[in-house]
């Protein structure tokens, strides 16, 4: 049932697939047009893709709104098309169908988080930036701490394939409860800039925000500008995020367990 | 009395805050054709998405195989259903084999040679490249006749499935119910057309303002009986009401009766009873 509801996913979405990766190659040229970490001299590949994956627009806006984007009408899409009878008359359980759902959330935000990076080392190379340092602050202040640049960019892309994945079945679950993908999509860009506003007004209140738990930048050790952030950790972030999975698939179950699954309740 | 498969007891269901369902009760078996004939929103779909758990009823229960539907999150499903409520949605962009290559893989049960005959089974070929999108009402309408049956199921859901349909799909489609019941499943179909669900089925049911009412209990068919003796058709005549004897045939004496056998293995069955065993059985429009 997994495997089906990846294939249905990719077909499904190719055509959004390729817009949502021509916005990313786009957004990637213009990151290094205007790249500019005073920061950071010399910088390397890795520099420039931590810098620009770090940043709060990127992070808090721009990966979270495209990536919802692919995966706002996830489950939405079998009702309206009529496609739930043919599914349903071949699994034992609703349950069933609902964690393919959520399992594909898991290989969307992989396919995304992993064709970013790809492009963004892509198209740093391309530019002629040099492989071979690490001079961001977060490697920096990583180092420090004992930690290699291997495991900083490992951790930070770990938080954002579990932090889109937590965040995607938020939008499953607001999805079936509001049975319409574009209010969805649109109550998730609109929390992304309270969130961003939330981040330029009281920048402590950060750890509480879903979308703020992928802006590496800002977790302690690899910022360390604020003593109000000290406890913004990575782990901080994970447990944050695993918290908020566990409760959006939660709601999300006793969403379906008597939802009627067809197109007009 | 052959086994029920699928049994509506006292159910009933509201959508919109209508009452679309009120207190059906319905039982079908193995190797039976029940019609639902109704108007449009008269909720003959609802009763076949009850079947599939795409809905709960708010009293009631639903039982297949003697187990009942629970549709909640946990709850068992029935898996050996063949569906086809309304429209058939495939994906576009694929092909008709492509389509149900994927539906397969959901249970995994049917391998695509399998898939390739269900294919054919309904007259499309399985090799034909076309997108799904490009296909016609009828060509779209056949295909989720053979998705519905390429698993082989034991309980067949089908709504208006004659839908675009010509002339010869309706006998394709005809000739299907009749493999699949003597094969001992059952199936349900709604439509709105009555000539329809009076040609197909053995019961057919009125579905108005929610309820079910009954408009034909059992097709009635009618049959030609070859015996040996006399004495063969003397028993005959007495055991069957209305029997009437009949021009000799191939040389054989000859009873023609009414009746609501399902086929000919049942009313042999039932003449070998009572010490009767013709020499052939032919069967005649009712």
């Amino acid at each position: 049932m997994i495997t089906f509801d990846v294939v249905l996913f990719i077909i499904r979405n190719w055509t959004r697939l390729l817009i949502v990766y021509s916005l990313l190659v786009t957004f990637s040229i213009l990151s290094f047009l205007f790249f500019d970490d005073a920061e950071i001299k010399n910088p390397s590949v890795w520099d420039f893709f931590i810098s620009t994956f770090t940043h709060q627009f990127v992070s808090m806006i721009f990966f979270p709104a495209l990536y919802s984007l692919l995966i706002v009408d996830l489950a939405l899409h079998d009702l309206m098309e009529n496609y739930t009878p043919m599914i349903l008359a071949r699994v034992s359980s609703r349950m069933s169908w609902y964690t393919a759902k959520v399992s594909t959330l898991f290989y969307a935000a992989f396919l995304f988080v992993v064709g970013a990076v790809i492009l963004w080392l892509t198209v740093g190379s391309l530019k002629g930036l040099p492989w071979d340092s690490f001079a961001h602050p977060a490697f920096q202040y990583g180092e420090q701490n004992g930690q290699s640049p291997w495991l900083i960019i490992f951790l930070m892309i770990i938080i954002y394939i579990g932090g889109l994945t937590a965040i995607g079945s938020l939008v499953l679950w607001l999805s079936l409860w509001l049975r319409s993908s574009i209010l969805t999509w649109l109550a998730l860009v609109s929390s992304t800039v309270v969130s961003m506003m939330i981040y330029n007004a009281a920048p402590p209140l950060i750890i509480w925000v879903p979308f703020a738990q992928l802006m590496f930048k800002m977790h302690f050790p690899y910022y360390q500008g604020d003593p109000d952030l000290y406890h913004f950790t990575v782990g901080w972030s994970g447990l944050y995020l695993l918290a908020l999975f566990l409760l959006s698939v939660i709601l999300g179950w006793i969403q379906i367990r008597r939802l009627d699954l067809i197109k007009k309740a | 009395m052959a086994d029920e498969i699928l049994v509506y007891e006292g159910v009933s269901k509201k959508l919109g805050g209508k009452e679309v369902l009120k207190q059906i009760n319905l039982s079908i078996s193995e190797g039976e054709i029940v019609g639902i004939v109704g108007a449009n929103g008269s909720g003959k779909t609802t009763l076949l998405r009850l079947a599939t758990g795409l809905i709960y009823p708010d009293q009631g229960e639903i039982r297949v195989a003697g187990k009942p539907v629970r549709p909640g999150l946990l709850g068992d499903l029935p898996v050996s259903l063949g569906v086809l409520i309304e429209s058939p949605s495939f994906l576009p962009y694929l092909s008709g084999l492509k389509n149900l290559l994927l539906l397969a893989s959901i249970r995994d049960q049917v391998n695509e040679s399998k898939v390739r005959e269900s294919i054919q089974r309904v007259g499309l070929d399985p090799d034909l490249r076309k997108p799904v999108k490009t296909y016609s009402l009828g060509m779209r309408q056949r295909l989720g006749i053979a998705q519905a049956m390429m698993e082989d199921p034991a309980i067949y859901l089908f709504d208006e499935p004659t839908n675009g349909l010509d002339h010869q799909g309706v006998e394709m489609f005809s000739e299907i119910l009749t493999e699949r019941t003597d094969q001992g499943a059952c199936v349900v179909l709604v439509s709105h057309d009555q000539e329809e669900i009076n040609r197909f089925c053995d019961r057919v049911y009125r579905m108005e303002s929610g309820s079910l009412e009954s408009v034909r209990e059992k097709r009635v068919k009618g049959w030609r009986l070859l015996v040996e003796s006399l004495e063969d058709v003397e028993k005959t005549l007495l055991l069957i009401s209305g029997s009437q004897m009949s021009e000799r045939k191939n040389g054989l004496p000859t009873v023609i009766c009414k009746g609501t056998w399902k086929d000919e293995v049942e009313l042999r069955y039932y003449l070998d009873q009572h010490g009767i065993q013709p020499v052939e059985i032919q069967v005649n429009a009712s």
